[in-house]
């Protein structure tokens, strides 16, 4: 009987066991939401409409790079030799085709899942769909600057889309007509967070819908049939340009933000909630030690040699009388003040013993100059630390570059820390919506208006005001007019070593020639050092820091207009092309 | 009906007359005797029995016995490990006996899926490890390190010499390529799963059997896939005393391999051509090597001292100055230890009390790495009890408990790897002395050392937990019914803080003592693992007449993990001597994750055999998983093997003296696998917490919900077939067996990623059902023994090989990806023809443009391929296995031809034992440093390198064929300018190719041990069983190691970081261990 009862129960436990089953063969995950019931309040399409944020780099996150100073491929910085085009030869991948796709599918799913949330207000949800067309305009924009042609995808792909999947690209301007479409429904339709510096918001909107409008009004405008692009379109270029005014006015006119007494304010402030260039912000990142911090300020002064000014973006801001290096009556010495060491003195007791000392050539210049670069030159042989800590820095060019330190950053170990800084970091700010402003309306023949919005930043600076018709500068190799050359020297000084703006300006005023190391040698030139013995730097004939160690540079060749498309997407769709040239 | 049942007893009452009238008419008579074994031992617990009655009684301790037998009877005497051996009594009153081995070990038993079976009914590929030979006496803690070699078709890889890593171990190779191509075996043991090998102590085994093909393990169900190693630990066996054993081992291990440097004026002449070529300046952390001052301050250094600095401290104006580091330290003997020690104690008692048998062991190890600074550590504490008790005659009940408690301890690096930056450098800027401040202060300076010795001690802690209890009853004659229960639960503790870290930072021109470590934190996270596994089967044996044995199993099995993840991080320690979590200001990131899963399954297996001639075994089993959509949940999988011993036939008589035993075997099963990945059929989003770089106006980063991936609508088991053929053979008296089996395994429904879909789709492809895979391969082990006399000899050698075939992939056709007829491991590369002598030459020859990329131009000194199709171009075609241009099959990087051999013996109580290993063919593709001179930028340079074209040779044009590497250049590791699909990476000069594939075949003497065991006479007097004393060397010798120039262990496969950096062998090596241990059993 015993016997029986253990088996019995044995069996019955078995059982007991085994009809759990539904339980233990549910696969449904804990921590994760899927598809079908994430999308359905309005707090879980914030969080995820939050990585939208992560499109935005700034001064880098923690060890990375970020778009300010760093990149280095224009006529305005230098590294050690130099720095090559982004592609010389065709790659098997590129990671913006990938990661911009990547992106617009996510703006498109947010799309398609928006009109379902039954718990959101109508507009709430325009708000929402205004972001996630925002940000899809965006990536559009960003597919088309670097390869032309490619494809509007407005839905979540799906395998059976064949038409996109294995058709051949469309063409840009249809692609940059929907951009735009997607900007003004943005435009019209943001309307949460209107006094946020940190959030989407309709001034967002606008900034972007200004910078993509004025790349592609120039761009059209200047394009060129002979370097394998479409012929230039000036009523398309027209409109677009219209349309960037119309957006940067709306920056402008808004009471919200005001152009900073302090230029350097918008570069290095600690914390631009509470700094002179706070009403400048549109949008800026927030850094704070030990949470997101970046490396632009260790990578400025650090002991690897910073990417320096050359001696071509050096000779380009004006003198304080307004007039350029060619036609200045102040004194265009650009030599510095060598101040040789005694003998026997510790070299470390002055940092500035071993430096020549460069303030008085920076007296005479427009300010903004000596407020981007150090006033004396840093070069290996002794570096310099600057504001007395930290490491000696050198730069490739003598040329350091001090525009994203600020001398209240007394901590001698972060400064030389990957990763050390919290000082915030402008994305979108009314300085640069005026440039776009002026810039479009030089472009379009409203002169008057250019120069406004020129001498609006030449004010906070000191500078003489620009007239309606400045005198021709003879390095003027543009072919444009002496006011838009201007307008454009003006861009370059304001937004030195900024988002690699300088880059897309060469692109869209179809000027990729100029950075032809070989034609253009002060891209590869720094300052002025002479036989000075203690800088330990190839020099030129003149005494100049030259960078190239015996080499070339880099050639200019049309088809660097457009990055290639990767060949392992040709692989997988023959229809898709290659751009001209690769 | 009524007639026949009456004749029925009336013939049995005849039978039983006759019967016992024979009995009658033998007088029973008392005999008494020892029996021993060769060596005149006794041994205890034979059998002995009265042949055709069933009194019989066993032997004492002494191996004595006494039993009642007819006169002219004859006795029977058996004991397992013994022949049987039959000894008719003739009237002696005393009749002594030495037993045989039983060398056939075709009686052994054989631990198989829910049961055991003898080997010569064995049908299906299940191979035994000799755990004696291969875990008792040795220097290793790890019985996965231990396995290597040890049966055929069990591949185990030891890629490094982490003394907390466990080797790579497949059996039969790679069975899937989905889930990241994890194709590892089900680890079994005491019949419930188990994740991981290292929380056994080897010695607390008893059997390990490797089950290889389907019909062996479909029992197992689903996550039996690919193969399982089964593993029973010691259990309570009935002994007539309590019996203490103590075992333990000392180690002393050193690297086997270690790279080095040339002098600093080699290291910086390399460099600096390297950077001039470039274009770029030779500066390094703002040293100008090239410079005149660093020239003449490093010759002057090498001229002064004339060899390699040892660890002191750095002296200004002679190891360096303000404006570099001249010193050329000794790094391998600065760094590694040569005899970092190890230990182990295992003490175990066993014994019976009643009806209650019960085995209790206590293990403690402990290993370190070979650093010199703060080195790694591990210990380890197991313990099992298991207990089993005769409750019932019918009725044997147990329970056993398992714990183990690893702490693997190390100082905390600032998150990097110390092999990260080990060998990065050249031997002159790390630096490995240590700088004296003013204050007299010592600081280290900003290395490997300088961080390992200022990290914070953080430490792994896991802890395994197994109970499980089971019982086993009889409920009629031949019908038992067995159930088990086991819960698992495993608990995993990190513990890292961050401390500030003062060093001297070298990385700058003038260095200063810097805390490189700027916040203070504490993190930790919590690993819980859950799982409950039971089984319930009965089991019916039946004979039916005389030679129809039948054996029938059916049951249930279940098994539900749950699976929790909790981290946690705090910054901005309150007192660093108190690094907790309560204790830290600022809040700054967690996360969670929370899963389970589960599955059941149902099972069943016939076994038959006629008159153990012919074999038969049948396997079903319908499972469910957790880890498919409900409506593709449920699958049944069948298998099925036959046997034949050919040499149980009459006909084989004639030649049953020379080929005792042979048997031919064939299997087929299939099985399906649901080791798949999680959550392959759901849409999800996950959370990434504090995932955005961006902080809005809080403090914290943002979190974000990323996007749902995309999913094949129906998902389902991939389906394993295996068919197995074996052949099993004995001669010279069983002292020679020969077991061949070849095997074909197919994997058919993959799961693969669907067809590959352009990037615009903005997402990767979903995963269906959609690939196939084949491995076809043969394993042979030999076994050899014999005595001559008091000489005990054997020979052991294993022997097996696969290759592995993609037969389907709807995915994307490129070669260096999978695609339909792809050789799995194959290496795709260009044949290297020569150096290019002149530009003259680079214009003549076929045009490698395609292949240039940044500043590299081909030029003279400049690798040369062939171009293998004519055209003239250095290309790739479209990389497809029909168009791959100049691209051919340069090898291939499955271990190919594994194998082992053991020669051993003893003779007197001494006993040798030496064991081989080696790979047969095998290529790797690294990207390496260590490999190819300067393949992350112009880092370092390493001894073996410094064969290679000059920038004089360049510039006069006169290039050097036999130089081993090209004209210097930075980079060369990375993508080139061919997809990664296509071609692996590599560029510039060192794109994949057949010059500088590394050939890593090996064959080293894996372990050596000489061992005496002192007389029995002599232990015997103070009561000890036995004391064994042994000394042991692991690694000792390569016979064949095809890397020797590299410093890099044969056997290493690894590195830390990106191989994109060039890190392949940047990783803990792998030691040489030489150590001694003893045996007391008493």
């Amino acid at each position: 009987m015993k016997k029986i009862t253990i088996i019995l129960s044995a069996v019955l436990l078995s059982l007991t066991l085994t009809s759990c089953v539904k339980e233990i063969l549910n696969g449904d995950p804990y921590t994760s939401f899927t598809k079908s019931n994430y999308f359905t309040s309005e707090t879980n399409v914030e969080l995820y409409a939050n990585y939208f944020y992560n499109e935005w780099s700034g001064y880098g996150n923690s060890g990375s790079y970020g778009s300010f100073y760093f990149p280095t491929l224009s006529d305005n910085q230098t590294p050690t030799g130099y720095t090559e085009w982004n592609f010389t030869s065709v790659s098997a991948t590129n990671s913006t085709w990938n990661s911009c796709y990547t992106e617009i599918r996510r703006a498109n799913i947010l799309l398609e899942a928006l009109p379902g949330i039954e718990s959101m207000s109508a507009a709430a949800k325009a708000n929402w769909e205004g972001i996630a067309r925002l940000y899809r305009a965006w990536q559009h924009y960003c597919l088309v600057r670097t390869f032309g042609d490619c494809y509007w995808v407005d839905h979540a792909l799906d395998v059976t889309d064949e038409d996109i999947l294995f058709g051949p690209r469309q063409d840009r301007d249809g692609i940059m007509d929907k951009v735009l479409e997607d900007l003004n429904f943005a435009v019209a339709n943001i309307s949460y967070n209107a006094n946020s510096r940190t959030a989407y918001n309709n001034a967002v909107a606008q900034a972007i819908k200004s910078e993509i409008c004025l790349y592609e009004g120039t761009f059209c405008k200047y394009r060129s049939a002979a370097d394998g692009q479409k012929a230039a379109d000036e009523s398309r270029a027209t409109r677009f340009l219209g349309e960037c005014k119309t957006a940067s006015q709306a920056i402008m006119n808004n009471s919200n933000y005001a152009l900073s007494s302090d230029y350097k304010a918008v570069y290095n402030s600690f914390d631009l909630a509470n700094s002179a260039a706070t009403k400048e912000m549109i949008m800026y990142k927030k850094y704070v030690q030990g949470v997101l911090s970046h490396s632009t300020i260790d990578y400025t002064c650090g002991s690897t040699q910073t990417n320096g000014m050359t001696k071509d973006a050096f000779d380009s801001y004006l003198f304080l009388d307004g007039n350029c290096l060619a036609n200045t009556k102040l004194n265009k010495n650009d030599h510095g003040r060598v101040e040789p060491w005694i003998g026997g003195k510790n070299p470390y007791a002055d940092d500035r013993q071993w430096n020549i000392d460069i303030s008085e050539v920076l007296a005479v210049r427009d300010p903004r100059l000596g407020m981007q670069i150090d006033d004396v030159l840093l070069y290996p042989g002794v570096g310099y630390k600057r504001y007395g800590l930290g490491a000696e820095a050198t730069s490739s060019t003598g040329y350091g570059v001090q525009k994203f330190d600020n001398p209240a950053f007394t901590n001698a170990t972060l400064r030389n820390s990957i990763g050390g800084a919290e000082t915030d970091a402008p994305i979108f700010w009314l300085g640069n919506v005026i440039l776009n402003y002026a810039e479009a309306c030089a472009e379009t023949g409203d002169n008057a208006g250019a120069v406004n919005a020129v001498n609006m930043l030449r004010d906070r600076v000191g500078m003489p005001h620009l007239t309606s018709s400045p005198a021709a500068d003879p390095k003027n190799n543009m072919g444009v007019s002496n006011l838009i050359w201007e307008v454009r020297r003006e861009r370059r000084v304001e937004l030195m070593f900024d988002n690699n703006d300088r880059y897309w300006c060469m692109i869209r005023w179809h000027q990729l020639d100029k950075l032809d190391q070989t034609k253009y040698p002060d891209q590869c030139r720094g300052a002025w050092v002479g036989d000075f013995e203690h800088a330990k730097m190839d020099v030129d004939a003149n005494g100049y820091i030259i960078t190239l160690n015996g080499k070339t540079g880099r050639q200019y060749n049309a088809k660097q207009y457009l990055a290639p498309i990767p060949s392992g997407q040709i692989d997988l769709n023959p229809a898709i092309g290659q751009n001209h040239g690769w | 009906m009524f007639v026949s049942k009456r004749f029925g007893r009336i013939l049995a009452a005849v039978c039983a007359l006759v019967l016992s009238a024979g009995s009658m008419l033998a007088q029973n008579i008392t005999v008494t005797g020892k029996v021993v074994d060769k060596n005149n031992e006794p041994i205890i617990g034979a059998y002995v029995v009265v042949v055709g009655t069933t009194a019989g009684t066993s032997t004492n301790v002494e191996g004595a016995y006494s039993i009642n037998v007819p006169a002219n009877g004859t006795l029977q005497f058996t004991c397992i490990g013994y022949k049987t051996q039959e000894v008719a009594v003739a009237g002696r009153r005393v009749v002594d006996i030495i037993l045989a081995e039983d060398a056939e070990f075709l009686n052994e038993t054989v631990v198989v899926g829910y049961g055991t079976q003898r080997r010569a009914n064995l049908t299906g590929a299940v191979s035994t490890v000799d755990v004696a030979k291969t875990l008792e006496s040795k220097s290793t803690t790890s019985v996965g390190k231990a396995l290597q070699g040890a049966v055929p078709g069990l591949t185990v890889l030891n890629v490094n010499g982490d003394i907390n890593a466990e080797p790579e171990i497949v059996i039969r190779g790679i069975g899937t390529l989905s889930n990241s191509g994890t194709s590892t075996p089900l680890y079994v043991v005491d019949g419930v799963p188990i994740d991981n090998l290292s929380y056994l102590n080897p010695q607390d085994i008893a059997t390990i059997s490797v089950l290889k093909d389907a019909a062996s393990t479909s029992i197992y169900g689903t996550r039996a896939a690919f193969g399982v190693v089964l593993i029973t630990t010691k259990s309570a066996q009935t002994t007539d005393r309590v019996q203490v054993s103590y075992t333990d081992n000392f180690g002393w291990s050193q690297a086997t391999d270690l790279p080095n440097y040339p002098t600093v004026i080699e290291q910086v002449t390399a460099m600096t051509e390297a950077n001039n070529r470039a274009g770029d300046a030779s500066e390094l952390f703002g040293m100008y090597l090239d410079s005149d001052h660093f020239i003449d301050m490093a010759t002057r250094w090498q001229q002064k001292h004339g060899k390699k600095a040892p660890y002191r401290k750095m002296v200004f104006g002679d190891d360096y100055d303000e404006l570099g580091y001249y010193a050329d330290w000794d790094i391998v003997n600065i760094y590694f230890n040569k005899a970092a020690p190890s230990m182990n104690h295992t003490l175990s008692v066993q014994g019976t009390s009643g009806k209650t048998n019960y085995y209790m062991s206590a293990g403690y190890s402990q290993d370190q790495s070979l650093a010199k600074f703060n080195p790694d550590k591990v210990r380890r504490f197991n313990t099992t009890v298991n207990v089993s008790t005769q409750a019932t005659d019918w009725l044997l009940i147990g329970a056993r408990v398992n714990y183990s408690d690893k702490t693997y301890s190390y100082p905390y690096t600032r998150g990097a790897n110390t092999y990260q930056y080990l060998w990065r450098w050249g031997s002159f800027f790390g630096p490995y002395g240590w700088y004296e401040a003013e204050d007299g202060t010592q600081y280290e300076a900003r290395t490997l050392i300088g961080a390992r010795m200022t990290g914070a001690p953080s430490f792994t802690k896991t802890s395994n937990l197994r109970l499980g209890g089971f019982l086993k009853i009889d409920i009629v004659k031949g019908l038992t019914f067995n159930a088990d229960y086991t819960f698992t639960n495993k608990v995993v503790r990190y513990k890292g803080p961050g401390f500030p870290s003062y060093v001297l930072n070298t990385w700058s021109v003038n260095p200063v003592v810097t805390n490189i470590m700027s916040t203070t934190w504490m993190e930790t996270s919590r690993d819980f693992y859950y799982n409950h596994v039971a089984n319930a089967y009965f089991n019916y044996k039946l004979d039916i007449a005389q030679n129809h044995h039948l054996n029938l199993m059916a049951g249930a099995n279940l098994d539900n993990s749950e699976y929790e993840y909790l981290y946690y991080e705090r910054h901005d320690l309150m007192d660093i001597n108190m690094p907790e979590l309560a204790l830290a200001d600022s809040d700054y990131s967690y996360s969670h994750t929370h899963s389970h899963w589960g599955s059941l399954g149902f099972f069943g297996r016939v076994n038959y055999d006629y008159a153990g001639k012919y074999l038969a075994e049948f396997n079903i089993r319908r499972d469910g998983s957790s880890k498919f959509p409900p409506k593709d949940q449920w699958a049944t999988f069948m298998s099925g093997s036959i046997g034949y011993r050919i040499s149980e036939e009459a006909f084989w008589a004639p030649i049953k003296s020379i080929i005792n035993n042979a048997k031919i075997r064939a299997s087929y099963g299939e099985i399906g696998n649901q080791e798949v990945g999680s959550n392959m059929y759901l849409e999800t989003m996950s959370k990434t917490t504090n995932g955005v770089n961006w902080m809005g106006s809080g403090n914290s980063k943002y979190d974000y919900f990323g996007t749902p991936k995309m999913v094949s609508e129906s998902l389902t088991w991939e389906k394993i077939a295996t068919t197995n053929i074996g052949l099993d053979l004995g001669f010279m008296n069983g002292d020679l067996n020969v077991t061949f089996d070849w095997f074909q395994r197919s994997t058919i429904g993959m799961l693969a990623p669907g067809k590959a879909l352009p990037s615009v789709l903005g997402a990767s492809s979903a995963y269906e059902n959609a690939g196939s895979l084949r491995t076809r391969g043969w394993e042979l082990n030999i076994d050899w023994h014999h005595s001559f006399g008091p000489v005990n000899v054997y020979a052991n050698a294993n022997l097996s090989d696969y290759k592995t075939k993609v037969t389907e992939w709807d995915s994307n056709n490129l070669i260096n990806s999978n695609y339909t007829g792809k050789e799995y491991g194959e290496i795709w590369g260009f044949q290297t023809d020569r150096y290019f002598t002149s530009a003259a030459d680079v214009a003549a020859s076929p045009s490698q443009s395609k292949l240039e990329s940044g500043k590299f131009k081909y030029g003279p000194g400049d690798i040369k391929f062939v171009d293998q199709n004519g055209d003239g171009v250095i290309d790739w075609g479209k990389g497809t296995p029909e168009d791959h241009g100049d691209l051919i099959k340069i090898g291939n990087s499955t271990p190919r031809y594994q194998y082992s051999f053991r020669l051993g013996g003893n003779w007197n109580g001494f006993d040798l034992d030496l064991y081989f290993q080696g790979v047969g063919k095998r290529d790797m593709w690294t990207q390496s440093s260590f490999v190819m001179p300067f393949m992350r930028g112009v880092d370092g340079i390493y001894t073996n390198q410094m064969s290679y074209v000059t920038a004089q040779q360049v510039a006069t044009e006169n290039i050097d064929q036999n130089a081993k590497y090209p004209a210097l250049f930075g980079g060369g590791a990375g993508q080139g300018t061919i997809s990664s699909s296509i071609v692996s990476g590599g560029r510039y000069n060192f794109y994949p190719q057949t010059k500088y594939l590394v050939n890593m075949a090996y064959l080293r003497l894996k372990n050596v041990t000489i061992g005496y065991t002192l007389p029995h006479k002599l232990t015997n007097k103070i009561k000890i069983d036995k004391v064994r004393v042994y000394v042991a060397a692991n690694n000792l010798v390569d016979i064949i190691n095809n890397n020797k120039g590299t410093g890099i262990d044969p056997e290493i496969n690894t590195g830390v970081g990106s191989y994109a950096n060039g890190v392949w062998g940047r990783t803990e090596p792998i030691y040489r261990t030489y150590s001694c241990g003893l045996q007391i059993t008493f």
